[in-house]
């Protein structure tokens, strides 16, 4: 009997140790926070054991009754120590669900019930050791033992549900340990006369009320007696100190297996933590270059919208253009573009995009009336649907087209802070669009604003040079043609009266002024017909038109002509810049067949590279008897050509010194791709 | 005691302490009227008018343990004009009745606000009544410990304290869990108890010290009685002894205790979830202090003749 005292103590020192070399242990566990009362439980119940060894031997007699009331404080401690462990390994490895927080009470009568119970027992006559013992073994060990051991089965149900079925099988076992104990060590108590261990009802005598009967029963009433020692012994065979060292030793093995259990958990964790690390970081990587590949397409499409702005093509091909790109950038299934019309109430669609085809909405009116739309409108705020949106909202919002929109962005179209329409794309799935695709889609709604404007300046422009061209023929017409119909008119009243007079020679010399006379004025015409002949048609270009124009002037006027076009590659000038160029040109040649008696016009037309970029260098040099810069007759003209250079960011460099011919010379500054978008804002 | 008289304070207790517990919870809700709307003050007694109901069924079952017959019980009724106990029976079932119709209406009619009102305090009334009842059981010449009035005021009191503290325990459990389920009357609830514990405690204190006046009463009248009544005495002041100073101790523990924390709280402007512990331990000692009131009050009768 010694040794099973010994070998009970052991086991719960043993426990007791072992918690508390894991406890010394460092890193975080879902056991740590228990261990410190796991390890007093074990090292106090060893220390109670070995007491009731010494009790037992009866080797320390003389202080036996300072071991009695060490061994009751000993087992009170112990049972405390497990019921707070017990209710740690219970609450704190899981939490338990919400409704848990009504058990306390529900419990609270009973609770009550049962202290006031254990509270009436230590009235009666048996020692006070025994009723002490009985309700510490109630109170606390019973309790204690039960809550540690459904906390482990939570633990097994758990582990099992994550397939660690290992694990689980460790759990399960220490589970049904600490159940076990809760018997061995909780129920089976001293025989004492209450209950439940060995409750021995009064006898008593049944009075029925009906028959008159009266019954005597001297039977137990209530539980058994079989949970007292004694009864223990009688049923099994083994005493009670036997059942409680088993019950220490298979605790203390299931539990030290599931100390390691957990620390093998906590190192899994930390693996499955730095694998999630990895990954998110190997993610957020990814995620970093797909951004920068996106944000490099967004702006390549930018600058190329930019450069089919600067080059100054219909809006409606602009329009067409940038749907497409954002129906390629955004993967979407429809793209609406709508303007307001001119009194601001109706919205009208002006280009949509569905099925992978852009169409301009030019037969029809069709007008867009969509709550979502409409509130754009109103507030001018980007809207991005969440997903869930009821589906009215959506309706009417994809043209052309039986599918039904379930992800949605819109954005205005504002020029200069004035909503003019919307410009809105849509999903047939369920993919949202990000936040950063709203950001995208305000900056190609920027873009079609500016080709919007665009379109109308330029509008403007073709107006204003229509009339400036109507004046200048009409000038020409007063100071050429009318001047020499009004000359004519004087003219042949003249050749009347020498007629009349019969000054013959006197009417030939007229005559051979007359004649001179309209030869000039058929020239100015002929070459007036030739500048309004020659345009910049797309598929004539520069070169081509300035060598037409140069072999007419030489047939028309005898002066002998050549031209060199010593230009690499694209031009990269400006559509504008290209038409002031031929305008710079035909100036020149005017002023050569007028004013510089020239025999010989040698035009050159190259690209240089100059510190500040490519420049369009055109010379035009006559050998004809040249002129003074100041107070010319020509001031005028070169006062034009000088104007158009400039208004292209170019400049005109003329050079004569009255004898030995006129060299005009024209730089125009090259358009580069950096200097594209900057270009555009300035023509803007 | 057995277990068939356990059964006697087993049901006293707790119908005692629904009684109790309606009463004051129909008070905060009376109360709480032009501080809280009605639906909101609705919905956070839902909770504890079930408790009431449920322990009260739980009284009535546990009551039939102290029978012979527990099946015949429904006779005890026929002698209503002449038996306390059958009365006591009668008002047991009223309540109950009146009870779960509450119970009913406020899961199930919450419009019917005022038919709610009333048929609570019909069920106070009904209580009052049956705890009267049950007291004047014991008022019997035969049994010279009990033959007082200080029994009906002392059940009286019982029933206040044991309900004030279960209506407090219930509304921080009922706190706890809304905190639990991220529920959105956290902060309701948070708001009725604070406004509700002051009181609480307050009338706790009060209740304790009434429950020490009617003990000294009953000790001043069992000491100048006859030897049948001194012998009563002997018994408190001997044999149970321990208990009656654990009861005694238990009250002034589960007072002080609650008095204590709630002004703590209100002192340092903290949460009520600071009272949750101090709350439960005073509930449960309360209820042990009286369940050994109870016990005592069993155990010290002697009966004069057969």
């Amino acid at each position: 009997m010694i040794l099973l005292y010994f070998v009970y103590g052991l086991a719960f020192e043993g426990l007791g140790l072992a918690a508390y070399l894991q406890l010394r242990r460092e890193g975080d566990f879902p056991l740590k926070k228990e261990l410190p009362w796991l390890a007093a439980f074990g090292f106090v119940g060893g220390a109670a054991g070995w007491v009731d060894m010494f009790l037992y031997s009866g080797s320390l007699e003389g202080i036996a009754n300072v071991l009695s009331i060490l061994r009751v404080t000993l087992h009170l401690l112990t049972g405390l120590i497990l019921l707070r462990f017990g209710w740690g390994i219970l609450n704190n490895l899981n939490p338990l669900p919400a409704w848990s927080v009504f058990i306390p009470g529900i419990l609270i009568v009973p609770i009550a019930f049962v202290i006031t119970y254990a509270a009436t027992t230590f009235i009666t006559p048996s020692p006070i050791e025994i009723p002490i013992e009985i309700w510490t073994r109630y109170l606390l060990y019973l309790p204690g033992s039960f809550l540690a051991g459904i906390g482990f089965l939570r633990q097994w149900y758990s582990q099992r549900k994550l397939g660690l079925y290992d694990v689980s099988t460790l759990m399960l076992g220490a589970g049904l340990a600490f159940l076990f104990e809760a018997v061995v060590m909780g129920l089976i108590v001293p025989a004492a006369p209450y209950g439940p261990a060995s409750y021995y009802n009064y006898d008593r005598v049944i009075h029925n009320a009906f028959s008159g009967e009266s019954i005597e029963i001297s039977r137990q009433y209530g539980l058994n007696a079989w949970l007292d020692y004694q009864s223990v012994l009688n049923t099994t065979g083994i005493p009670i100190e036997i059942w409680r060292m088993i019950s220490a030793v298979i605790v203390m093995f299931f539990v030290v297996k599931a100390l390691d259990v957990f620390e093998a958990i906590r190192k899994r964790q930390v693996r499955e933590l730095q694998h999630e690390r990895d990954r998110a970081q190997r993610e957020a990587f990814e995620a970093q270059i797909l951004a920068r590949q996106t944000a490099e397409n967004w702006t390549n499409a930018l600058v190329n919208i930019s450069r089919h702005i600067a080059e100054l093509e219909n809006v409606d091909d602009i329009l067409v253009y940038i749907l497409d790109t954002i129906a390629h950038l955004l993967r979407t299934d429809f793209i609406g573009l709508a303007i307001l019309d001119q009194e601001k109430t109706q919205l009208d669609l002006k280009c949509y995009s569905s099925g992978g085809s852009t169409s301009l909405v030019t037969k029809e009116v069709v007008t867009v009336d969509n709550p979502i739309i409409a509130n754009l409108l109103s507030n001018a705020f980007p809207y991005r649907s969440s997903g869930g949106e009821p589906v009215e909202q959506v309706e009417g919002i994809c043209f052309f087209t039986q599918e039904a929109a379930k992800a949605v962005m819109a954005v205005p179209l504002k020029l200069e802070n004035t909503t003019i329409g919307a410009l809105w794309v849509s999903r047939y799935t369920d993919e949202q669009f990000l936040e950063t695709d709203v950001i995208w889609l305000e900056s190609m709604a920027d873009q079609i604003a500016i080709a919007i404007q665009h379109g109308l300046m330029t509008s403007q422009l073709q107006s204003l040079s229509i009339v400036q061209e109507r004046g200048r023929i009409a000038r020409e017409m007063h100071d050429g043609l009318a001047q020499v119909l009004g000359y004519l008119n004087l003219q042949t009243q003249t050749l009347g009266s020498l007629l009349n007079q019969g000054k013959v020679e006197k009417l030939q010399d007229e005559l051979l002024q007359m004649r001179r006379a309209i030869q000039t004025a058929h020239a100015d015409v002929r070459e007036n017909i030739l500048s309004l002949r020659t345009t910049l048609a797309q598929e004539k270009g520069l070169e081509t038109a300035a060598e037409e124009y140069l072999t007419e002037f030489g047939i028309q006027t005898g002066v002998g002509t050549s031209f060199s076009y010593q230009v690499g590659g694209d031009l990269n000038l400006s559509s504008i810049a290209e038409v002031q160029l031929v305008c710079i040109l035909q100036e020149a040649l005017t002023n050569v067949r007028k004013h510089a008696q020239a025999g010989q016009v040698d035009v050159v037309i190259r690209k240089e590279r100059l510190e500040d970029g490519d420049h369009i260098r055109m010379q035009v040099v006559d050998n004809g008897t040249g002129f003074q810069m100041t107070g010319s007759k020509r001031s005028f003209g070169l006062q034009t050509m000088r104007e158009r250079a400039e208004s292209v960011g170019g400049r005109l460099d003329i050079k004569s010194d009255g004898v030995k011919g006129t060299c005009i010379e024209c730089k125009l500054p090259c358009l580069t791709q950096e200097r594209l978008p900057k270009q555009s804002v300035v023509i803007h | 005691m057995n277990v068939r008289e356990w059964a006697l304070p087993v049901y006293t207790i707790l119908m005692q302490l629904a009684v109790g517990a309606f009463f004051v919870l129909w008070l905060i809700r009376h109360l709480a009227g032009p501080k809280f709307s009605a639906r909101e003050i609705d919905r956070i007694i839902s909770n504890p008018i079930l408790v009431i109901a449920f322990t009260a069924a739980v009284a009535m079952g546990g009551a039939h343990f102290h029978l012979s017959k527990p099946f015949h019980s429904f006779l005890a009724v026929l002698n209503f004009k002449t038996s306390w106990l059958s009365r006591e029976i009668v008002f047991t079932a009223l309540f109950f009745l009146t009870t779960m119709s509450v119970v009913y209406l406020i899961y199930f009619q919450t419009h019917r606000r005022r038919l709610i009102t009333g048929l609570g305090w019909l069920a106070i009334l009904f209580g009052i009544i049956l705890i009267y009842c049950m007291a004047r059981i014991y008022l019997i010449p035969t049994q010279v410990a009990w033959n007082s009035t200080s029994v009906i005021v002392s059940f009286y009191v019982t029933s206040l304290m044991l309900g004030g503290m279960t209506i407090a325990s219930l509304l921080m459990l009922d706190l706890k869990f809304s905190e639990i389920k991220n529920a959105e009357d956290v902060e309701l609830r948070t708001r009725v108890i604070c406004h509700s514990y002051s009181g609480l405690s307050a009338l706790n204190v009060i209740l304790v010290v009434a429950s020490f006046v009617i003990v000294y009463i009953q000790i001043r009248l069992l000491a100048q009685g006859d030897l049948i009544a001194v012998t009563s005495l002997s018994l408190i002041v001997d044999l149970y002894l321990p208990l009656f100073l654990l009861r005694l101790i238990s009250l002034i523990y589960a007072s002080g205790s609650l008095v204590f924390a709630v002004l703590r709280m209100y002192r340092r402007h903290s949460t009520p979830q600071s009272l949750m512990m101090p709350v439960y331990l005073s509930c449960l000692m309360i209820l042990v202090g009286e369940i050994i009131g109870r016990f005592l009050f069993y155990a010290t009768h002697i009966r004069v003749g057969i």
